[in-house]
C-alpha cells in the first residue's frame, strides 16, 4: 500500500476522536466504548435478564450454609442459620435485583447525589444536608454501639450487598451505571440508616408551621386558627371512639381580619417546600391505607388484614418482595425497602401488619439568637453563649472533583437554616438516635398482635406510623407507633419558638400509654387511613395539625367494613380499589344543591345545565370509563381556587396557605359566610351557592376547551388521570406510563392527575390455621429493564388484582415446579 | 478468502473484547491491517470484521434466549434516540475503530515495514 500522508493523518484523526468519544464519552453520551461492549456495557443487561436456574456462592462472613429458592414470582426464599446470615444473604440478593436503587437512594439520604449524577443534584444533596439527614445518621450509628446486635445486622447487610459487587462483573452491573459512565460504590452499614433517613424525610417533614403562620399573615390570628386548625373537623378516628358514624363538628368561622405584621416577619423564616398552587391536594397524597377485621366479622371466622401504603410510584419499585426463615427464630414473608435489613410491612405464621403515616408533628423551629448573623460561631441559650457545631459540607462531582462546599451549623436542637438574615434551628424526630432495624427484625418474632405492637414501640421511633396488627387468635390491634415529643405547655407545635431559652425545647416523649391505639373493639374492625388518629373529644393533646390528616379515605373503608357482615379475603382485596368516593358524595350533593338554586335566581350560564346534569348523571364512583369524576375534581379545584383568594398575598397569583378540604366541606354548612366570596370580582359579593355554580360552569366550559365535548369520549377518567410509574431517573424508556387506572382523589385507591403516587403495595392476609396472603404492587422484582420480571406486576396492579404469595415452611416445601431458580450461598470467600 | 479472513478477524475481535474490552478492537485491527497491509481495502474488510464481532456476539444472545430487541427499543427511549440507534450505533463504532485501525496498520506498516 502506498503512504498517504494526508490520509493517514485524517485517519489518525478520526481514530482518535473515535477512541476518545469510547473513552470519555461526549455530551450527554457516555463513553461508548464500555457502554457498548456487548460483554460489559449496557447489552449486558441482556445476558442477566433471568435468573440462572441455579448458582453456587462462596459469601465471607457467612456462618453456615444459606439456601435460597426463587419462585415463580422472582420473591426468594431465604433459608438461614442465623437472623445475621439471614441479613448478610438479604442483602446479596436485594443487590442482584436493584443495586443501583439502593446506593441511589442511600445517596439521597446521605446527600451524595452528586458523586452517582453529577452537577443536577447538588440542590437536592444541599437540601438533606441542611436538614441534618446524614450528620443524624451517622449519629445513629455511633450510638448502636460495635457490638450491638442491630449493628451486626447492619454490617451482614452490608457483607451481603458487597459480596455482590465483589463477584459480579461490570456485565452484571444495572444499566443505569453505565448509562451514567459510574461503577458500584461499596455498600456500608450507615447506607441503610441513610436510606430511613430519606424515608424520614418523605413521611415525616411536615411543616404547620409555615401553613399557619402564612394565614395568620394574611387573615389574622383568629381567622387562622379556625382555617388551620389543630383538629381535624370531620372524625373518624383511628382509635374508634365509639360513635359509629363519622362526625361533621360544626365550625364558626370568622371573617378574615386584618394582617398580622408580626407573622408577616416570620414567614420569610420558615422554609418554603414544593410549591402546591391549585393542586394542594396533591402533596396530602403520601398516605396509605390498613385495617383488620376481627373472627366475627369474617366469613371464615378468622381475622383479615389489608394493606396498601401509597407513595410515588417508581420503577423499580420502592419494594422488593422476601421471605426469611431461621427456623425457630424467624419465618416472616413481605416487601422490604432496598437497602434496610428486615421485612417492614408483612406476615409471620402468627402475625401479619401493615403500616400507614400517622401525619404526626414531630418537627419544631426555633428561632436562634446567635453572635454573627452573617458568619456565627456562638447562639444564646438562658443567658449563655454556647459554641455552634460546624459541620463542612463537601459536594463531589462524578469524578471526585469538589462541585462546592458548604457549612451546615448546628445548635443542640438541629440544624441552623439562615432565613431571610436570621437563624432558624429545627429539631426533628427523624434526627433522633434511634434503632428501626431491631424493630424490624424483632417484631416479627412475636406470635400474637399486642406482643408485636409493644415490641414495635419498644425500638421505632421515626417516622411514625400507624401500626395495624392482625393475629392467628383472632386478635385485631392498632396503634400510631413512633415518637411524638412533649412540648412545654402551651406550644402547639405552629408556632416558631424563641431559641434563647431552654424552657421551650421538648421535655421528653409521650408514654406508650398514650399513643393512639386499640384493640378488639366492639365494632368488628380497625382502619387507618392517614385521618386523625385520635377523637380530641376523647384526648385533646396536640398530635398534628388538620391539613396533615386526610378523613376521606377512612371514611370510605368505614363504610365499607360497616356494611360487610362477613368479610371474605376477596372483599378485602376489591376494597382496596373500590372506586366509591365518601367525599365525591358529600361534595357533589352541595355542588348540585348549587346548580338548582342560581338556575332559580336566573342568569345561570348555558354551561351550568349541563354541568350540573352530568353531575347528577356520575355515580360518584372513580370507574375507568366515567366521565363524571373528572367534571367533579376540575369543579371542586375551581370551588379551592375562588374560595381561598384571600390566602393569594399581593401581587402574587399562588396561594401561600390552603385550608384542608375537610374545612372547606364545613364551611360548606355556611352558604352566607364571607369566605365565599370571591375578593377578585370588587363589585359582587358572592355566596356559597353563586360561588359553587360559576365553579362548576366554569369546570364545564375547561374540560370542553380542552378535551372537547364529553361525549368525544377524551373525558374518561382512565384517560386523563393515568398513573405515571416512572423510572428512578425518569428514563421514559424504563417507566411505564400512562396506566389506565380506577380510583381517585379520596378513594382508596388514589389517582390524581399527575399520576405519580399511588399503591406502591398490596397485600391481604388470612390469618387461619394456615396462612393465606395475596399480594402484589406496580413493578417486578427485577431492577433490571431487560428483565421480564422487570414490570411484570403492572399487569395484576392495574385491574386490582392479587397474586397468591407462596409461604413455605421449610426448604423442601417447595415443589421443583414452584422453584424458578436456586443460589446456595456457602462460607467462604473474601 | 476474504469472507474467511473476515470472519477470523470477527473471531480475534470478538475474542479481544471477551478477553480484554472493548479497545482491543482497534489494537487485534490495527494487527491485522500490519500483517495483511499487502491485501486489498483492508480497512473495509477490518470494519465489516469489527461490525461481525459485536454483531455476532449479539446474534448468539438472540439465539440463547436474550430479549435484545426489546432492550434495544427501551434503551433507545431511555435515551431519547430513534430505535434503531443503539444497535446501529453498536454495530458501527465497532467498525469504525478497526476499519481505521487497520487502514493506518497497513499504511503505516507498508511504509516502514518490507512488502507483505
Amino acid at each position: 500500500m502506498r503512504f498517504r500522508p494526508v490520509a493517514v493523518l485524517g485517519a489518525i484523526v478520526l481514530l482518535g476522536g473515535a477512541w476518545y468519544v469510547g473513552r470519555f464519552g461526549a455530551g450527554p453520551l457516555p463513553p461508548l466504548g464500555p457502554f457498548l461492549d456487548p460483554v460489559r456495557g449496557a447489552w449486558g443487561s441482556v445476558a442477566y435478564a433471568s435468573l440462572p436456574d441455579s448458582a453456587s456462592l462462596h459469601l465471607a462472613g457467612l456462618q453456615g450454609t444459606v439456601e435460597v429458592r426463587y419462585d415463580q414470582r422472582g420473591v426468594p426464599h431465604i433459608f438461614a442459620a442465623s437472623e445475621a446470615d439471614a441479613a448478610r444473604a438479604l442483602g446479596f440478593v436485594v443487590a442482584r435485583d436493584r443495586l443501583f436503587q439502593m446506593e441511589l437512594q442511600a445517596r439521597a439520604g446521605a446527600g451524595t447525589l452528586t458523586e452517582l449524577v453529577g452537577q443536577p443534584a447538588v440542590r437536592a444533596d444541599s437540601e438533606a444536608r441542611h436538614l441534618g439527614l446524614p450528620r443524624g445518621a451517622e449519629q445513629k450509628l455511633a450510638a448502636l454501639g460495635r457490638d450491638a446486635r442491630s449493628r451486626q445486622l447492619l454490617d451482614a447487610y452490608a457483607q451481603g450487598v458487597n459480596a455482590f459487587i465483589d463477584q459480579a462483573s461490570p456485565a452484571e452491573w444495572p444499566v443505569e451505571y453505565k448509562l451514567l459512565g459510574r461503577r458500584p460504590a461499596r455498600w456500608l452499614p450507615l447506607n441503610s440508616l441513610y436510606l430511613y433517613a430519606r424515608m424520614g424525610w418523605t413521611l415525616a417533614y411536615l411543616n404547620g408551621e409555615r401553613d399557619r403562620v402564612a394565614a395568620r399573615a394574611l387573615v389574622g390570628e383568629v381567622a387562622a386558627r379556625a382555617l388551620f386548625p389543630v383538629h381535624s373537623p370531620i372524625q373518624e378516628p383511628i382509635q374508634p371512639n365509639g360513635s359509629g358514624a363519622p362526625r361533621v363538628d360544626s365550625v364558626h368561622f370568622p371573617p378574615a381580619g386584618a394582617q398580622d405584621s408580626t407573622a408577616l416577619a416570620l414567614l420569610p423564616l420558615l422554609p418554603r417546600g414544593e410549591d402546591p398552587g391549585d393542586d394542594v391536594e396533591v402533596s396530602r397524597l403520601f398516605a396509605s391505607n390498613n385495617w383488620a377485621v376481627a373472627p366475627a366479622r369474617s366469613r371464615s371466622g378468622h381475622a383479615l388484614l389489608a394493606g396498601d401504603p401509597h407513595l410515588g410510584l417508581t420503577l423499580p419499585s420502592i419494594w422488593y418482595e422476601v421471605h426469611l426463615v431461621v427456623p425457630g427464630t424467624l419465618d416472616v414473608y413481605g416487601v422490604t425497602i432496598p437497602g434496610s435489613p428486615g421485612v417492614v410491612i408483612g406476615f409471620t405464621r402468627d402475625v401479619a401488619w401493615s403500616l400507614t403515616n400517622t401525619g404526626a408533628d414531630v418537627l419544631d423551629y426555633y428561632r436562634e439568637t446567635v453572635d454573627d448573623q452573617v458568619h456565627p460561631r456562638r447562639y444564646l441559650l438562658d443567658e449563655v453563649w454556647k459554641d455552634l457545631e460546624r459541620r463542612e459540607e463537601i459536594y463531589r462531582g462524578k469524578a471526585g472533583q469538589v462541585l462546592r462546599v458548604d457549612t451546615v451549623l448546628y445548635s443542640h436542637r438541629g440544624p441552623l437554616q439562615r432565613m431571610n438574615k436570621e437563624w432558624v434551628s429545627m429539631r426533628w424526630t427523624v434526627n433522633e438516635p434511634s434503632d428501626l432495624v431491631s424493630a424490624f427484625f424483632d417484631a416479627p418474632r412475636a406470635t400474637t398482635a399486642a406482643e408485636f405492637l409493644d415490641v414495635f414501640a419498644r425500638d421505632y421511633f421515626a417516622p411514625a406510623q400507624n401500626v395495624i396488627v392482625a393475629d392467628r387468635g383472632g386478635n385485631i390491634a392498632i396503634r400510631s407507633t413512633g415518637h411524638y415529643p412533649l412540648r412545654p405547655a402551651g406550644h402547639d407545635g405552629l408556632s416558631v419558638l424563641d431559641g434563647s431559652s431552654s424552657a421551650n425545647d421538648w421535655t421528653g416523649y409521650w408514654p406508650v400509654s398514650q399513643y393512639p391505639q386499640a384493640q378488639n373493639p366492639s365494632q368488628g374492625f380497625l382502619a387507618s387511613a392517614n385521618q386523625e388518629p385520635i377523637d380530641p373529644r376523647q384526648a385533646p393533646a396536640y398530635f398534628g395539625y388538620d391539613a396533615a390528616f386526610e378523613p376521606w379515605r377512612a371514611l370510605q373503608i368505614n363504610r365499607l367494613l360497616r356494611a360487610n357482615a362477613h368479610v371474605t379475603l376477596d372483599d378485602m382485596r376489591k376494597f382496596q380499589t373500590d372506586p366509591g368516593s365518601v367525599r365525591a358524595d358529600w361534595f357533589v350533593a352541595y355542588m348540585r344543591r348549587a346548580a338548582a338554586a342560581v338556575r332559580v335566581r336566573g342568569g345561570a350560564p348555558a354551561s351550568l345545565a349541563v354541568a350540573d346534569s352530568l353531575l347528577g348523571a356520575w355515580d360518584r364512583r372513580y370507574t375507568i370509563g366515567n366521565t363524571g369524576a373528572i367534571l367533579f375534581e376540575t369543579t371542586l379545584s375551581e370551588v379551592i381556587r375562588r374560595t381561598w383568594d384571600e390566602f393569594i398575598p399581593a401581587g402574587d397569583s399562588v396561594r401561600a396557605a390552603t385550608p384542608s378540604s375537610g374545612i372547606l366541606y364545613v364551611l360548606m354548612a355556611d352558604s352566607a359566610s364571607s369566605w365565599w366570596d370571591d375578593r377578585r370580582t370588587r363589585d359582587v359579593l358572592e355566596d356559597r351557592d353563586a360561588i359553587i355554580a360559576a365553579s362548576l360552569a366554569a369546570a364545564y366550559d375547561a374540560l370542553v376547551a380542552r378535551h372537547g365535548a364529553p361525549s368525544a369520549g377524551q373525558w374518561a377518567w382512565g384517560t386523563v388521570a393515568t398513573a405515571q410509574v416512572n423510572h428512578l431517573l425518569g428514563l421514559a424508556g424504563f417507566s411505564a406510563r400512562d396506566i389506565p387506572v380506577q380510583g381517585g382523589r379520596g378513594t382508596l385507591n388514589p389517582s390524581v392527575q399527575n399520576g405519580g403516587f399511588g399503591s406502591s403495595w398490596r397485600m391481604v392476609v388470612e390469618l387461619g390455621p394456615v396462612i393465606r396472603a395475596l399480594g402484589t404492587y406496580p413493578g417486578g422484582q427485577s431492577g433490571n429493564p431487560a428483565s421480564a420480571r422487570y414490570a411484570d406486576r403492572l399487569r395484576f396492579w392495574k385491574d386490582g388484582d392479587l397474586e397468591l404469595l407462596t409461604v413455605p415452611a421449610a426448604l423442601d416445601s417447595l415443589s421443583p415446579s414452584q422453584v424458578r431458580s436456586r443460589l446456595t450461598l456457602t462460607p467462604g470467600g473474601r | 478468502m476474504v469472507v474467511l479472513r473476515t470472519i477470523m478477524l470477527a473471531i480475534a475481535i470478538a475474542l479481544g473484547t471477551i478477553l480484554a474490552g472493548w479497545w482491543s478492537v482497534p489494537l487485534v485491527a490495527v494487527v491485522y491491517g500490519v500483517l495483511l497491509r499487502g491485501t486489498r481495502h483492508p480497512g473495509l474488510t477490518a470494519a465489516a470484521g469489527g461490525a461481525m464481532a459485536w454483531g455476532g456476539y449479539l446474534g448468539l444472545a438472540v439465539v440463547g434466549g436474550a430479549p435484545v430487541g426489546g432492550f434495544a427499543s427501551s434503551l433507545a427511549a431511555a435515551m431519547q434516540l430513534p430505535g434503531w440507534a443503539p444497535l446501529t450505533v453498536t454495530l458501527a463504532y465497532p467498525a469504525v475503530l478497526a476499519g481505521l485501525a487497520a487502514y493506518l496498520g497497513a499504511r503505516v506498516g507498508g511504509r516502514y515495514l518490507s512488502p507483505a
